[in-house]
C-alpha cells in the first residue's frame, strides 16, 4: 500500500527537470558583470546628490516664471496698482455698469404694461360678490 | 538518469565561510571586479537554480538572477556579517521571486484564461524543461502553492535547507517553516494523487 509520504520519496521527484542553455553558466560572469558593474555603483558626490533636487527647483522656477509671464502679458498684474477688497470691486461694477442697459429699459413703460394686468378695487369685489360664497367674508370686504 | 540535487552549499560550512571572507576582503581593499567574479564564480549557479525551480522560465530566472546581483553588489558595502553571505544573497534572491510571484499571481487573476492551464502549456513547450509526465505533475503542484509557501517546499525539499537556515533567509521562524512545509508538502501528495491517479 502505497502511503502519502512514500509519493514524494521517488527518486524521479527529486531530480531536476530543468536545463540551462548550452554555455549559460560559462558566459554567465561577463553577462552578470556587464549588467551589474556596467550600470552598478558610481562614485556619487555633492552634484549627484543635490542634482534631482536641483532640476525640481529648476522645473519649478520654469513653471512660476511662465505663469508670471501670461499674467504679465495680459496686464493683470504689475502695474502697481492696489487689490480691491470685495466692496470695491461690487462698487466698480456698478460704476462701470452700462447704463444704456437702464435706458433701453427706460424707453419701455414697464409700469405702464403691468398697469393692465393690476386689477382695480371694483374687480375685487366684483370677484368676491361672484365667486365667494362666504358671507362673512363678504360682509367684512364690504365693510372695508 | 543523472541524479541533480542541488544542494545548498550552506552545508559544507566551513568552505563556504572562507570563501566569503575572500570576497568582502578584496571587495573592501577595492579589488572590485576580482570581488565580484569570485561571487559570482561561488553563488551564480546556485542562486540560478533556485530561482529557476520557483519561476520554471528559464528567461524569468536569468532576469531575476540579474536583478539579484544588481541589489546585492549595490547593498555589499552595508552588508554587517550579522548572516551568511550565501543566506544574505539567497534572501535578496527569494525577495525577487516572491515579489516577481506575487505580480504574476494578480495578473493571473485579472487574465479570462486558466493560470494553471497556461503554465502547463508553456512547460511542456519550453525547450529548457526535460520532464517526464510525472516530474511535470509535480511542477504543476508546485505552482499551484501560495507564492511563500512555494518557496519554502523548493528550498526543503529540492535544496534539504534548514530549518534555521531557512528562517534566516524567509525572516520566519523555524517552527512556522515547519508547519508551512508540511502544509505544501501535504497539498502536492493530493495534487499529484489526483493528477497521476495514484491510489491510496
Amino acid at each position: 500500500m502505497t502511503n502519502n509520504k512514500d509519493i514524494l520519496e521517488r527518486e524521479e521527484f527529486r531530480q531536476n527537470p530543468f536545463t540551462a542553455p548550452e554555455g549559460y553558466f560559462a558566459s554567465l560572469e561577463d553577462q552578470l558583470r556587464d549588467k551589474v558593474l556596467g550600470t552598478g555603483k558610481r562614485p556619487v558626490g555633492l552634484v549627484g546628490v543635490l542634482k534631482p533636487a536641483l532640476m525640481m527647483v529648476c522645473s519649478f522656477a520654469v513653471i512660476i516664471g511662465l505663469g508670471y509671464g501670461v499674467l504679465s502679458l495680459t496686464n493683470s498684474i504689475g502695474s502697481g496698482q492696489p487689490q480691491m477688497s470685495a466692496y470695491d470691486a461690487v462698487a466698480d461694477a456698478v460704476e462701470n455698469f452700462d447704463s444704456a442697459m437702464f435706458e433701453y429699459l427706460d424707453e419701455y413703460d414697464i409700469d405702464g404694461y403691468m398697469a393692465q394686468f393690476t386689477p382695480s378695487e371694483e374687480d375685487i369685489m366684483r370677484y368676491f360678490a361672484t365667486s365667494s360664497t362666504d358671507a362673512a367674508l363678504y360682509d367684512y370686504l364690504a365693510s372695508l | 538518469m543523472a541524479h541533480l540535487l542541488h544542494a545548498s552549499p550552506l552545508t559544507t560550512e566551513s568552505t563556504t565561510m572562507a570563501e566569503d571572507k575572500q570576497i568582502l576582503e578584496l571587495y573592501r581593499s577595492g579589488e572590485r571586479n576580482q570581488a565580484f567574479n569570485l561571487l559570482v564564480r561561488q553563488y551564480g549557479e546556485q542562486l540560478y537554480w533556485h530561482i529557476r525551480k520557483l519561476v520554471a522560465s528559464h528567461e524569468d530566472a536569468n532576469d531575476l538572477l540579474q536583478n539579484t546581483y544588481v541589489k546585492a553588489w549595490n547593498a555589499l558595502d552595508s552588508f554587517r556579517e550579522d548572516s551568511k553571505l550565501y543566506t544574505w544573497l539567497y534572501r535578496i534572491a527569494t525577495n525577487e521571486v516572491l515579489t516577481f510571484l506575487n505580480r504574476k499571481k494578480i495578473i493571473g487573476f485579472l487574465s479570462i484564461n486558466s493560470n494553471e492551464a497556461a503554465f502547463e502549456r508553456r512547460l511542456a513547450a519550453d525547450e529548457n524543461f526535460n520532464g517526464t509526465k510525472v516530474q511535470l505533475s509535480l511542477q504543476k503542484a508546485v505552482n499551484k502553492l501560495p507564492p511563500k509557501q512555494k518557496v519554502v517546499f523548493s528550498l526543503r525539499y529540492w535544496e534539504e535547507m534548514k530549518y534555521e537556515d531557512m528562517a534566516e533567509v524567509l525572516d520566519t521562524s523555524p517552527g512556522a517553516l515547519k508547519a508551512s512545509y508540511h502544509h505544501a508538502y501535504q497539498k502536492v501528495v493530493d495534487y499529484l494523487k489526483k493528477d497521476l491517479d495514484i491510489g491510496d
